[in-house]
């Protein structure tokens, strides 16, 4: 918010597993269609509008891009080390799966709380596996050198890039998953911050 | 280019495997989300983002809330 000027409105979506999904999804489409309706009300004009999340939230970030593209214009997407994919079997999940904060484990734990298997294949939460991601809005997609979800992230931003959709890849060496929120520890997560705030400045600037 | 982890990130890591700090997934959701919470606190607050507004946002599910930061000009 301080260094990109724009407003953030954050919704507390429902969490799993007390509310499985698509519920999570199903907030986020509403409350993303709902900011849409009603910004110029809540801002005092009507400015636009960009989807963005970290992890988790990227995915929900990117799949609400998607599936709500009918009813919101969305001038871009920001996509931080997101959760694209629910294959644990990726290389950065060999190199990285076992000991650098988030685990191989962990991720089958949270997809275990997520969703049932039967829906893992599903492109509502493997947003890599989506037939059709032609006309999504301009995305950055932020990898960690070290994070087991860099590889998905990287696949996914090739797979947008092969769609046609604009695509910045800001991959940030040394770090691992989360490093964005040491910003003030961590020189590359300060310079991460800056660089996402100057792609925000820059899609609220794109007509 | 591969580069060695960043030496503030190796400490943090260090830390917590001396500290014992178990992973996400050792024990409930409410423990892994009381322990983000704990992180979150202990990085601080951020710069301050000027004015934060609790929103009602109607979803099929039922209203849930929202929080709006805005820079103030």
């Amino acid at each position: 918010v301080a260094q990109s000027g724009c407003a953030l409105l954050l919704p507390d979506y429902r969490l799993a597993p007390e509310y499985p999904f698509p519920a999570a999804l199903h907030d986020a489409e509403d409350a993303l269609v709902w900011a849409w309706a009603e910004r110029a009300r809540i801002l005092g004009y009507a400015g636009p509008l960009i989807v963005a999340g970290d992890s988790a939230g990227g995915n929900l970030a990117t799949v609400v891009a998607r599936t709500v593209r009918d009813q919101v214009t969305l001038a871009g997407q920001v996509l931080i080390y997101p959760v694209t994919d629910t294959d644990l079997s990726t290389r950065s999940y060999t190199a990285y799966g076992d000991a650098l904060g988030l685990t191989r484990a962990d991720m089958h734990w949270f997809l275990n709380h997520y969703a049932a298997a039967e829906h893992w294949a599903d492109p509502r939460i493997a947003p890599l596996r989506a037939l059709d991601l032609a006309g999504l809005p301009p995305a950055t997609v932020v990898l960690a050198e070290y994070d087991v979800l860099h590889d998905e992230g990287a696949a996914y931003a090739s797979r947008l890039s092969a769609m046609g959709v604009a695509v910045t890849v800001r991959r940030y060496p040394g770090v691992t998953h989360g490093f964005i929120r040491l910003h003030g520890a961590v020189d590359t997560a300060a310079q991460a911050v800056a660089d996402v705030a100057a792609d925000l400045r820059r899609f609220c600037a794109t007509p | 280019v591969t580069v060695a982890l960043h030496p503030a990130i190796r400490a943090m890591l260090d830390r917590a495997q001396q500290a014992g700090i178990p992973a996400l997934s050792a024990g409930t959701p409410a423990d892994a989300r009381a322990m983000m919470e704990t992180a979150r606190v202990a990085l601080g607050d951020g710069v301050a983002a000027g004015s934060s507004t609790e929103l009602t946002i109607p979803t099929r599910g039922g209203d849930i809330t929202g929080t709006l930061l805005m820079r103030v000009a």
